[in-house]
């Protein structure tokens, strides 16, 4: 029905969304790795300053950042690709809560779980994105 | 291009193409008008 129409390219439209994506999500990241760097360096995480709380949870200020790109993204998209976006964020979700509870348990049974926050983080991730690879491919 | 004229992504028009998604009312009423058909025309319920 559309072979005049058809295009292999990404639509105007497309672009148009990821262009203003990345122009919301790059100062976000970059802002992280900025304020990563400054608390690597400045910060004395390993010290004993009531400071360094403040500095360990600085670099969340720009991660916001990053959420509210994805959020004004997920408002920009069409309705099939909100579906399959937020199928993903469910999917990830769904495992980053799996992968607490799991951590939790090892954690009561004695493991050490200082790193519990980041393998939640990268099973979150990592959900979120085989999640959204497969509603895509249905 | 016809993702452009529809305002969705070439992905979208992939999916309605190949019967993977059904589109929201406003999205179908588009592409009623852009074909100059009804929507029962171009879309069929397939109960």
């Amino acid at each position: 029905m559309t072979s005049d129409l058809d295009s292999s390219g990404n639509s105007r439209g497309d672009r148009a969304r990821t262009r203003a994506y990345l122009r919301d999500f790059l100062p976000g990241i970059g802002g992280y790795l900025v304020v990563l760097a400054l608390v690597v360096r400045f910060g004395n995480l390993d010290g004993s300053s009531p400071w360094r709380f403040l500095w360990a949870v600085l670099p969340v200020i720009p991660a916001l950042w990053c959420l509210r790109a994805v959020a004004r993204h997920i408002g920009r998209i069409d309705d099939y690709q909100q579906r399959l976006l937020l199928k993903g964020i469910g999917v990830g979700f769904g495992v980053a809560m799996i992968t607490a509870v799991t951590v939790g348990f090892l954690g009561i049974a004695g493991m050490d779980t200082r790193l519990a926050g980041w393998i939640i983080f990268a099973a979150g991730m990592l959900g979120w994105v085989v999640g959204a690879a497969v509603s895509a491919k249905r | 291009m016809l993702a452009d004229q529809l305002d969705v992504s070439r992905q979208t028009v992939n999916a309605l193409e190949t019967g993977r998604y059904d589109p929201s009312l406003p999205l179908a009423f588009r592409i009623s008008r852009l074909f100059e058909r009804r929507i029962e025309e171009i879309f069929d319920p397939g109960e």
